[in-house]
C-alpha cells in the first residue's frame, strides 16, 4: 500500500497512495478542511440519540448500564447487550477513522490517529456520556487541538501543552463529580 | 526459521527478555499493591514517561545516575499522590481520572521534553555488573548475572513485594481493604491513609520504571517513549492476578515474546515487521481472555470508599 513516490521522497513517514478525489468528502468551507464529515458527525450524534432514547434497544443498553442485576432480573441478556453495545462503539470508532482518510488526509498514514482516541473518550466523558453533548464536547476539544497547533506555528509553544492541560481537564471534571453527587445525596435526604 | 533455534540467538532473547521486563515489573508491582486496596491506577504510563524524563534530565545535568533514579521516584511519588487525591479523596471515577493523568504526564513530558531538551539527547546510563561466581556460569552467567543494577533490582522486588503482600501487617490491611473497605474501617483500619500510601507506592514504582528506561537501558528521553508500555503494566497485574510472582511470570512471558519478535527482524526472517510487533500484544489480549483468574479480584476494586455509605 505504500506510495511508491514517498518511498523516492524518503519522508520517514510511511503512507499510502492519495486516494482518487472522487471519493474525498466535500469541503465545506474553501480553503479549510472543514469537510461534510462534521455534518455526517451530528447526523450521527441525533441518531444515537434517538437509538439510546427512542428505541426498545436503546433503553435496553441504557437499562444495563445502569444496573446489570435488574437488567437481569428483568430478563434482558446482559451479555448481549453489553458486546452489542462495544461492536457498536467499534463501529464508529471505524468511522471516524475513515472520515479522517477521505476528510482530511486523503490517503493512509502512520500514525494520523494522533491519539484522537483519547481525547474522544474525554470528550464522551465531558458531554456527560450524552449523545448529544458530545456535540459541543468534540467542538471544544477540536477547537483545542487546532488552537495548540496554531500555538505552535505562531509562538512556538510546544502544542504538547494542550495535551497536558486535557489531561488536567479530565482529572477536574472527575474530581468535581464529588459536589454533584453529595448534593444529590442531600436533596435525596432532605425530600 | 532454522536460524532461530542456535544458542547464541536463544540465549539472546534470553538476555534481552530479561531487560524488557524491568520496565513492566516495576510498573507491574506497583500496580498490584494499588489495585490491591481497590484502586485502579490507568495513569502509569503517564507516570512513567514523567519519571523517564525527570530521571534522564537530573541524570544528564548533574552527571549523577542515582541522583536521576531519585528524581524519577520523587516525580512519581508527586504524581501518585496527585492520583490519590483525585480517585481517593475525591472520588473520582477511577478508569477515567486515570486516562487524565495518563494524558497529563503524555503532555508535560513532551512540553518539557521540547522545551528543556530540545532533540534527543543520550547519556551512558547505568552499566553492567557481574555478579561474581553466579556471573561466571559459562553461557547461562552473562545472561542472567551481568545486568545493570536497576534489572536486579526488578527482580529482588518480586519476593520483596510478595512478603510485604502476604507475610506483614501492612500488605494484610492492604488486602483488607481491597476486599473490603467497610470491614477495615470497622476494625480501625485506616482506609483512606492504606490507598494513599499504595497509589503513591505505585506512583513511585512506575517513575523508576520509566528511569529504567531513559538512564538504565534505552538511555535517551524520546516524546512518548513508553508508547503505552504502563497500560501493558496494568494488563500485567489482571494476567498475575493479582500476586507479585504471577505478575512476574507475564512480564518475562510478554517480554520473551516481545525480544523474540526483536530477534526475528534482526536475523530477517521473512515475516511482515508490523505483525511481528503485533504479537505480544495479540498475547496478551488471549492471555487476558483465557488465563485471567478473575475470582482473585479485589473486591472492592474501583469502587471509592465512604464512611457510613452502602
Amino acid at each position: 500500500m505504500i506510495d511508491p513516490a514517498e518511498i523516492e521522497a524518503g519522508t520517514r513517514i510511511a503512507q499510502s497512495a492519495p486516494l482518487p478525489q472522487q471519493v474525498w468528502l466535500t469541503r465545506l468551507v474553501p480553503r479549510t478542511t472543514l469537510h461534510s464529515g462534521a455534518i455526517l458527525a451530528i447526523i450521527m450524534a441525533i441518531l444515537v440519540y434517538i437509538f439510546l432514547w427512542r428505541t426498545t434497544i436503546g433503553y435496553r443498553i441504557r437499562a444495563v448500564g445502569l444496573n446489570p442485576h435488574a437488567s437481569r432480573y428483568a430478563g434482558v441478556p446482559v451479555s448481549f447487550y453489553q458486546a452489542l453495545s462495544l461492536i457498536l462503539g467499534g463501529a464508529f470508532a471505524g468511522l471516524a477513522g475513515s472520515v479522517e482518510v477521505l476528510g482530511v488526509q486523503h490517503r493512509m498514514m502512520e500514525g494520523m490517529s494522533g491519539g484522537y482516541g483519547f481525547s474522544g473518550i474525554v470528550a464522551a466523558l465531558f458531554g456527560q456520556l450524552h449523545p448529544l453533548g458530545a456535540i459541543p464536547a468534540s467542538v471544544l476539544f477540536g477547537g483545542l487541538l487546532v488552537g495548540g497547533n496554531k500555538m505552535q506555528r505562531a509562538v512556538q509553544v510546544p502544542s504538547a501543552l494542550i495535551d497536558a492541560m486535557l489531561g488536567l481537564v479530565v482529572l477536574f471534571v472527575v474530581s468535581a463529580n464529588i459536589w454533584a453527587r453529595k448534593r444529590a445525596r442531600r436533596r435525596e435526604i432532605n425530600g | 526459521m532454522a536460524e532461530l533455534f542456535t544458542l547464541p540467538v536463544l540465549l539472546g532473547i534470553l538476555y534481552s527478555g530479561i531487560r524488557l521486563a524491568t520496565p513492566y515489573l516495576y510498573a507491574a508491582i506497583g500496580e498490584t499493591f494499588a489495585q490491591r486496596s481497590g484502586v485502579l491506577n490507568l495513569g502509569v504510563d503517564g507516570i512513567m514517561l514523567m519519571g523517564a524524563y525527570s530521571g534522564f534530565y537530573v541524570a544528564m545535568k548533574s552527571g549523577n545516575l542515582w541522583l536521576g533514579l531519585l528524581a524519577a521516584a520523587g516525580t512519581g511519588i508527586l504524581m501518585g499522590l496527585m492520583m490519590s487525591v483525585v480517585s481517593v479523596t475525591l472520588q473520582a471515577q477511577q478508569g477515567i481520572s486515570g486516562i487524565g493523568l495518563q494524558l497529563f504526564g503524555l503532555g508535560l513530558s513532551t512540553l518539557l521534553f521540547k522545551t528543556t531538551l530540545g532533540g534527543v539527547k543520550s547519556i551512558s546510563g547505568f552499566s553492567p555488573v557481574k555478579i561474581p561466581l553466579l556471573g561466571d556460569i559459562p553461557g547461562l552467567g552473562d545472561v542472567l548475572f551481568n545486568h545493570n543494577v536497576l534489572v536486579y533490582g526488578a527482580f529482588l522486588l518480586v519476593p520483596l513485594a510478595n512478603w510485604v503482600l502476604n507475610r506483614t501487617t501492612f500488605g494484610l490491611k492492604v488486602r483488607a481493604v481491597g476486599q473490603n473497605p467497610k470491614a477495615a474501617d470497622t476494625l480501625g483500619v485506616n482506609v483512606t491513609l492504606i490507598r494513599y500510601i499504595t497509589v503513591t507506592l505505585g506512583g513511585m514504582l512506575a517513575g523508576i520504571a520509566g528511569a529504567s528506561l531513559s538512564i538504565a537501558l534505552i538511555n535517551l528521553f524520546q516524546e512518548n517513549m513508553t508508547s503505552g508500555m504502563g497500560f501493558i503494566a496494568v494488563a500485567l497485574v489482571y494476567f498475575g492476578s493479582w500476586r507479585p510472582v504471577g505478575v512476574m511470570w507475564g512480564a518475562l512471558l510478554f517480554s520473551f515474546v516481545n525480544a523474540l519478535q526483536l530477534w526475528i527482524q534482526v536475523l530477517g526472517i521473512p515475516l511482515p515487521s508490523d505483525l511481528a510487533v503485533m504479537m505480544p500484544y495479540i498475547l496478551t489480549i488471549l492471555a487476558l481472555t483465557f488465563a485471567a483468574n478473575r475470582a482473585q479480584t479485589p473486591a472492592a476494586l474501583t469502587k471509592p470508599f465512604e464512611r457510613g455509605e452502602n
